[in-house]
């Protein structure tokens, strides 16, 4: 899975010694592209390496469907005035 | 990076931006004006200092500007620590233990925060207003603090509430915008949060239109 992959490489670069990636240098970025998402190679110094993977954005919502979602907190009455 | 570069200002007037020059008018009523006999009203006209644009960048054109005025922080913010180092926190999502003083969310019944707060993601608190970061331009002023020494700071707001509406002629599309009126743009991610967070102060939906 690309996101274990992406998972995976995120580790490496911390350098967490539990990660098996053979490119611990690499990462990977997911770039969202209107209804699709362009997963990147990027090299240490963020240069392009290559396309990993194009998928579908399974979010469906439209921006005014997030925004309506979007939570909020009642918090004001909790400070003092 | 709150503003964008000096070099990389532009010379249009964009959402967010801080300007000044631009007087603002507000009728006041005791009631509204439905006859002749409730005609007594006041119209309060002010040159505020500085007040931030809130016309979308696509509908700055027909000598019309939205604007509200850039105001004192609220002295409450100082009660959240978490707020205290970057009050600009205010402008995005966080989670609801962090929205509240830490003393205050400890004493907050379950069943409350379970109703006034959104436990399982992060959300908008002061949904009215928008923080504007300190800037050199911007001129420091002293909070005056009930619980504490007053504080000196630049930081301001924009309330939502108080947008109002200013005719300019020189305000038009494909046209130069009175450049030396502009102090301050926002950066892309500045003006987006701006942008995310005044559209989410107006789709709140009533408890009483939910099905």
């Amino acid at each position: 899975m690309i996101e274990d992959e992406v998972q995976s490489e995120r580790t490496a670069a911390t350098g967490d010694p539990s990660s098996t990636s053979e490119k611990p240098n690499n990462h990977l970025i997911v770039y969202p592209l209107g209804q699709y998402e362009i997963v990147i190679r990027l090299s240490e110094n963020n240069s392009f390496l290559d396309v990993v993977e194009v998928r579908v954005n399974k979010d469906f919502r439209s921006l005014s469907q997030r925004i309506a979602s979007t939570g909020h907190h009642n918090a004001e009455q909790f400070y003092e005035r | 990076m709150f503003y964008e570069r000096e070099e990389l200002t532009g010379s249009v007037f964009r959402f967010g931006d801080v300007v000044r020059g631009f007087a603002c008018c507000t009728p006041i009523l005791k009631k509204p004006l439905l006859d002749t006999t409730s005609s007594l009203y006041q119209i309060e006209v002010c040159t505020s200092h500085f007040s931030a644009i809130l016309s979308p960048c696509c509908s700055i054109d027909n000598e019309i500007l939205l604007l509200a005025p850039l105001q004192a922080l609220l002295p409450s913010f100082f009660q959240n620590p978490w707020l205290v180092e970057d009050f600009t926190r205010v402008n995005r999502k966080m989670p609801a233990e962090k929205s509240v003083p830490p003393h205050k969310w400890q004493s907050i019944p379950q069943e409350v925060k379970e109703r006034e707060f959104d436990l399982e993601n992060d959300g908008y608190a002061f949904d009215d207003f928008f923080v504007y970061k300190e800037h050199p331009l911007l001129p420091r002023y002293t909070v005056n603090l009930p619980n504490g020494p007053n504080q000196e700071i630049g930081y301001y707001i924009v309330d939502f509430k108080t947008a109002y509406r200013t005719n300019c002629d020189q305000i038009r599309r494909n046209k130069p915008h009175p450049v030396e009126a502009k102090l301050l743009q926002l950066s892309k991610e500045s003006r987006s949060d701006l942008r995310e967070k005044i559209a989410a102060y107006f789709a709140r939906v009533p408890s009483e239109d939910r099905t």
